[in-house]
């Protein structure tokens, strides 16, 4: 056991770390930018063409490996002359990826506020998107919080996935230490130290929110 | 006759393929309480909700003071409001009573918080709610949701109030407090249609009783003569099975 090696490498670790974060930030917020749309228009009347796009794109990412469609991005798009950054691509995939799941999230909970709330708003005389905006969003959301903060867990330690990309965010360069040091054990123990300690924290986060709500929701 | 309000011709509608409504036709006038009952399937509800424009008609005419509403721009015209009250209330649960009235006036009128607020608060003394306007839904009775709901239709101003059985999902004692928030309606000269299985009260308050079974009007009249004299053999059979079950 020689954990100096972490030690001397600490500060490279934990601005590793941060990269981590914030790759998981950018792509859950992007993520969810696309997962509201799509969930949204999947529970409303659309063309049938547009319906089964948008079916094919969350099937498809949902049945193939994350890793795959992050060199697809990354090593296959340049073939057909879409370049870009490794950042960009991780990011990218990510919020693809999550996006496909979480537009599913969305979609059920639009689906869960009764279809009473829907027909009263239109009586009183909300269009579509008022309707969406202030009557169904606010009881949706409420639904979603929950599966949304574990998909966010979720993508926070898929994005040890991105380090293919040679970004040198959290796993990536536990790698690099490794390869220097040959310490597995104690680099790898670290990596899930505090890999555990970044999604615990979402966690412990995420029931203060949840019993926030509650709170709120049931008096 | 300019004193009709609401004009139903010829109103045809199916559910794929099921007829539930045929060649409705029904005329109410200004002012006038007209209550319909009939068994349950018989179309009465979906009537109302085809005049609110929640279903689709197949074919007919629905006029609101003369014009249609299928017309485009409907709802911006003046005199072409509908105010419609659910057996379930669906009142927003997200706002709190003062919202749920005055939030639909901000969003679909436009019309400025304070104003929004004050008509709010005279609508919240007229059902009797004062002490409530700062709960939300989940903290009151059925009773009482059903009074906001009423309350929430009423703030937009409606040249005409529908009731889905506004009663069905109450008990007695909270139905009678909603009974009462319509009669004091009726006395302000509100225009209503009112689906209800409360017979005495659809008795009390109506000026006209529509009896409806299968998807088809089957005599309407002054309440006096539908519930003691009926004409037509269904109807007189349907009064007769409800009151042996009450």
């Amino acid at each position: 056991m020689n954990f100096e090696i972490i030690a001397d490498n600490l500060w490279f670790l934990l601005s590793a770390a941060l990269l981590t974060i914030k790759i998981t930030i950018l792509s859950f917020i992007v993520a969810l930018f696309i997962s509201f749309i799509v969930g949204t228009m999947r529970c409303e009347k659309i063309p049938n063409s547009v319906e089964k796009m948008l079916s094919i794109y969350v099937e498809i990412f949902r049945g193939t490996p994350l890793l795959i469609q992050l060199f697809f991005i990354y090593y296959g798009l340049p073939s057909v002359g879409i370049n870009m950054p490794g950042f960009l691509a991780a990011i990218l995939g990510l919020a693809l990826n999550s996006a496909a799941y979480m537009s599913e999230i969305i979609r059920a909970s639009i689906n869960a506020v009764p279809m009473g709330q829907k027909e009263a708003s239109f009586v009183l005389g909300y269009n579509r998107f008022q309707s969406l905006l202030h009557i169904v969003y606010p009881q949706a959301i409420r639904v979603a919080i929950p599966p949304l903060m574990n998909s966010f867990s979720s993508l926070l330690k898929e994005s040890s996935l991105v380090s293919v990309l040679a970004i040198t965010e959290l796993t990536r360069i536990g790698n690099l230490i490794y390869t220097r040091t040959y310490r597995a054990f104690e680099i790898y123990l670290t990596l899930g130290i505090i890999y555990f300690v970044m999604t615990y924290t979402v966690s412990v986060i995420s029931k203060k929110i949840e019993k926030r709500i509650n709170k709120a929701y049931v008096s | 006759m300019g004193n009709q309000i609401l004009t139903i011709a010829g109103l045809n509608k199916s559910f794929n393929g099921v007829k539930v409504l045929q060649e409705i036709n029904l005329d109410v006038n200004n002012r006038e309480i007209i209550s319909i009952i009939g068994p349950s399937g018989s179309g009465k509800s979906t009537l109302l909700r085809c005049i609110c424009k929640l279903e689709c008609i197949d074919s007919g005419v629905i006029l609101l003071n003369g014009r249609s509403i299928y017309q485009k721009d409907f709802a911006k015209k003046p005199g072409t409001k509908i105010g419609m009250v659910f057996q379930q209330f669906n009142l927003f649960p997200h706002y709190t009573v003062l919202e749920n009235i005055a939030r639909p006036l901000m969003t679909v009128r436009r019309i400025d918080k304070e104003s929004a607020i004050e008509t709010a608060r005279t609508l919240i003394r007229k059902v009797k709610l004062e002490n409530k306007e700062a709960s939300f839904p989940r903290q009151l009775s059925g009773g009482q949701m059903q009074r906001v709901a009423i309350a929430r239709a009423l703030a937009m101003n409606p040249d005409i109030m529908l009731f889905d059985e506004p009663t069905s999902a109450l008990d007695p004692e909270l139905s009678g407090e909603v009974f009462q928030t319509i009669i004091d309606l009726a006395r302000d000269g509100m225009t209503m249609i009112i689906v209800t299985h409360e017979m005495s009260f659809a008795e009390e308050i109506s000026n006209r009783i529509v009896f409806m079974d299968h998807g088809m009007v089957i005599e309407e009249g002054n309440p006096e003569t539908i519930f003691h004299s009926p004409e037509k053999e269904r109807t007189l059979s349907f009064l007769k099975r409800i009151r042996l079950i009450s």
